[in-house]
C-alpha cells in the first residue's frame, strides 16, 4: 500500500465532501477558462480584423505620414525599398497601399468614404477578405472595378453593376474624379468599415490620387508574427531617409489599451474566483485534517514521521483538485470548441456598444491548449498554496492532545 | 534482564492554574518477557506514565532507558523514528486506518520500517493468524467486530517485532468473550514469543492474567507486586 493508493483511498472516506470541492473547483476553473477564452478570442479577432486585414503588423509610410495622413506624405514605391524590407529574415510579404478618403456618390445620394487602393492578388486571396463577398467577384476589379462594402451600398442604394463616382483630392493638391463600376460587395465585420470603404486595384487609385509610382504604406506580414516588434525595430534602426515604419500597437494604441484595460479588469474577476477556489481547498483541508486528527496521533504514535503524514493529506488534496480540473478541462473542451466554431453573437444594445467602439458584435473564444494548462496550472498552485496552514497543523501536532480526542 | 529502566521520573502539568503533578518520582525496572498490568483509579497517572514510557510525551523530570537509550532526550523525529522500530501499541479504540483491510493495517507498520514487499505480507500474514484472524485478512475495519479489531490491532503492534508492546485499555471496549479470546492470545504470543507486554488497565480480567501488578495512585507506585 503505497501513499498514492492510501490517498486515493481517503480521500472516498467522505464522498460528499469530495465531490463538493471537486465540483467548486470543476465550476469554478471552468469559469476561467471560459472567461479567459472568451477574452483571448475578441482580443484575436480584434487584432486580426484591424491587423491582419486592414493594417499589416507593421507599415511603412513617407516621413511624417503616421502625423499627417495626407497624400503629399506618400512614398515612391520602388525596387530599393522593396529590397530593403526583404533583407529581413521574417519579413514575409509587402503589400502596397494608397489609403485615403473621396466623397462617394451615386444617383441623388453621396457619402464620405475610405478609399484603398491594393493589389488585388495579395489583398483579396486572403481567405478572411475572400469569405466577406457577398455579391460579384473580385476578378473585375482589374478593369476599372470597384469593390464597396455592404451597408455603403445600401446607403447609395447602389448595386452590382452601378457605376459609382469617387471625388477627392489627388497628391499635391491635383483634383481626384473618377467613375467605377461596382464590380463586388463585401461584408466588413467592423461596422465603421462596414459603411464607408472601397477598394480599388493599386494602379487605379494611383491614377484617381494622381499617385504616379506611389503609395502611402507598404503594409508588412511576418514569417512569425508575434515577432513584430523586434522586426519592426530591426527595421527601423536602418531605414533609409525619408521613410517611417510603425507596428499595429504604435498606429493603433486604442487596441492595445482596450486589451490591457480589459484584460485587468478580467484579471480583478479571476483573482476574486481564485480567492474563492482557495478558501474553498482550505476550507476542505482543515476540515479533513480537523476530523483525522487522532488518527494522524495514532499513525505517529506507532512511528510515521508527521512529514509523511503531511505528503499523505498533500497528495489527498491533489487528487481532489486534480480531479476538479480534470473533470472541468472535459467539460470545457468541447464548449469551448464549439464557442470557437460558434461565436457568441450580440444583439440589441450589447450589439451597439460594440459598433460604438468599431467592433464587430461577436465575441468568438480562442481554442488554444495554453489556457487550459495555463488556468489548470493555477489552480494547482492555489491548492498548494490553501494547504499550506493546515499541512502545517499537522507538522505541529500534539501526538497527547490528538490521542485524547 | 531490564530492557526499561525507569528513573525519578516527574510530569507536572503547567497549563492549568495550580501544577497538576500527574506522574511524582516513579522508578521501575522491567524485564524481557514481563506480562504487567498497571492500575490504579481514573486520575492516578497511569496513562501519563504510559506516554512517557512510549515516548510520547516527555517527562519534566527523570529518565526512560531502554536498552540503554535515554527516550526522553532524543528529539521529536528520533523519537517517532525510535517507536517505530522498538515500541507497539495496542489502544483502547483499536484505531485502525479505516480504508486499510486487516492485512494492510498489519503490513503499515512494515511499510514504514521499509521491509520489502513479500518480507511484509509474510509476516503480515503470520501475525493475523497468530490472532486466529487468517479467515479475515482482506477485510476492512468496518467489517469486522470490536474483538476483531482489536486482534488485528495486536496483530499490527507485533509485526513490527517490537522489543516491547504498551497497551492502553486494551479490553475497555470489548465484550467478555472478546477479552478472554484476546487475552488468551497475548499470553500464548508472551509465552511463546517472549515479548514483553505492559497494560494500563482498570479490567480485572487483565489483572488476574498479568504475573506483575504495579499499582500507581496520585502519580507514585504504591505498590509492585510479581504474582
Amino acid at each position: 500500500m503505497n501513499y498514492y493508493k492510501l490517498a486515493w483511498r481517503n480521500i472516498w472516506r467522505n464522498k460528499k465532501r469530495t465531490l463538493i470541492t471537486a465540483a467548486s473547483i470543476f465550476f469554478a476553473l471552468f469559469l476561467a477558462i471560459l472567461m479567459v477564452g472568451l477574452q483571448e478570442g475578441t482580443y484575436a479577432h480584434m487584432i486580426k480584423i484591424s491587423v491582419e486585414d486592414f493594417y499589416g503588423y507593421a507599415q511603412v509610410h513617407g516621413k511624417g505620414f503616421s502625423e499627417d495622413k495626407t497624400l503629399t506624405n506618400s512614398l515612391e514605391y520602388d525596387q530599393n525599398i522593396i529590397d530593403y524590407l526583404m533583407s529581413d529574415e521574417n519579413v514575409k510579404q509587402i503589400q502596397p497601399r494608397i489609403e485615403s478618403f473621396a466623397l462617394s456618390a451615386y444617383a441623388e445620394k453621396s457619402k464620405g468614404i475610405a478609399v484603398i487602393g491594393v493589389d488585388p492578388k495579395l489583398e483579396f486571396e486572403k481567405p478572411s477578405i475572400k469569405k466577406r463577398l457577398i455579391a460579384g467577384n473580385f476578378d473585375d476589379v482589374y478593369n476599372g472595378g470597384i469593390v464597396v462594402t455592404e451597408k455603403l451600398a445600401e446607403y447609395l442604394g447602389a448595386e452590382l453593376g452601378d457605376s459609382l463616382a469617387l471625388i477627392g483630392q489627388g497628391y499635391q493638391g491635383v483634383s481626384a474624379i473618377g467613375l467605377y463600376r461596382i464590380t463586388a460587395i463585401i461584408s466588413m465585420p467592423n461596422p465603421m468599415l462596414n459603411s464607408g470603404l472601397a477598394y480599388l486595384d493599386l494602379e487605379s487609385a494611383q491614377e484617381l490620387f494622381s499617385l504616379d509610382g506611389r503609395v502611402t504604406g507598404l503594409s508588412l506580414s511576418f514569417k512569425d508574427n508575434s515577432k513584430f516588434k523586434e522586426s519592426t525595430e530591426n527595421l527601423r534602426s536602418k531605414l533609409p531617409e525619408g521613410y517611417e515604419i510603425f507596428h499595429w500597437e504604435e498606429e493603433m494604441p486604442e487596441i492595445r489599451q482596450f486589451i490591457d484595460s480589459d484584460k485587468s479588469s478580467g484579471q480583478i474577476f479571476l483573482f476574486i474566483l481564485y480567492i474563492i477556489i482557495g478558501f474553498g481547498i482550505f476550507g476542505t483541508a482543515l476540515m479533513m485534517i480537523a476530523e483525522r486528527i487522532k488518527e494522524f496521533g495514532i499513525m505517529v504514535a506507532v512511528g510515521m514521521q508527521k512529514i509523511k503524514i503531511v505528503i499523505l493529506v498533500a497528495i489527498e488534496m491533489l487528487y481532489i483538485t486534480s480531479l476538479g480540473i480534470i473533470a472541468s478541462i472535459v467539460f470545457s473542451v468541447p464548449v469551448m470548441y464549439y464557442l470557437h466554431i460558434n461565436p457568441i453573437t450580440f444583439t440589441g444594445d450589447m450589439a451597439q456598444v460594440y459598433e460604438t467602439y468599431g467592433f464587430e458584435p461577436i465575441m468568438p473564444a480562442a481554442f488554444q491548449l495554453d489556457y487550459f494548462m495555463t488556468q489548470s496550472v493555477v489552480v494547482i498552485i492555489i491548492t498548494i498554496l490553501a494547504i499550506i496552514y493546515p499541512l502545517y497543523g499537522i507538522s505541529k501536532l500534539n501526538v497527547i492532545k490528538s490521542l485524547r480526542k | 534482564m531490564n530492557i526499561i529502566e525507569i528513573k525519578n521520573l516527574h510530569k507536572i502539568y503547567t497549563e492549568t492554574a495550580v501544577p497538576v503533578k500527574a506522574v511524582n518520582g516513579i522508578d521501575l525496572n522491567f524485564e524481557q518477557g514481563e506480562f504487567t498490568a498497571i492500575v490504579g483509579p481514573s486520575g492516578s497517572g497511569k496513562t501519563t506514565f504510559l506516554n512517557m514510557l512510549g515516548g510520547l510525551d516527555k517527562p519534566t523530570e527523570g529518565e526512560v532507558i531502554i536498552e540503554g537509550i535515554n527516550i526522553s532526550s532524543l528529539s521529536s523525529k528520533q523519537v517517532i523514528d525510535f517507536r517505530l522500530r522498538n515500541i507497539g501499541f495496542v489502544f483502547q479504540a483499536y484505531n485502525l486506518i479505516p480504508v486499510l483491510t486487516a492485512k494492510e493495517n498489519v503490513e503499515f507498520i512494515m511499510q514504514l520500517q521499509n521491509q520489502n514487499k513479500k518480507e511484509r505480507e509474510e509476516r503480515a500474514i503470520e501475525m493475523l493468524k497468530a490472532v486466529g484472524l487468517s479467515e479475515r485478512i482482506n477485510n476492512r475495519p468496518a467489517k469486522l467486530s470490536g474483538g476483531e479489531q482489536q486482534r488485528v490491532a495486536v496483530a499490527r503492534a507485533l509485526a513490527s517485532k517490537p522489543k516491547f508492546i504498551l497497551a492502553d485499555e486494551p479490553t475497555a471496549n470489548l465484550d467478555s468473550a472478546s477479552t478472554n479470546n484476546l487475552l488468551e492470545i497475548m499470553q500464548e504470543l508472551n509465552k511463546k514469543e517472549n515479548i514483553t507486554f505492559i497494560f494500563s488497565t482498570h479490567d480485572q480480567r487483565v489483572v488476574d492474567k498479568a504475573r506483575r501488578i504495579i499499582t500507581i495512585d496520585d502519580g507514585k507506585v504504591k505498590s509492585d507486586v510479581k504474582v
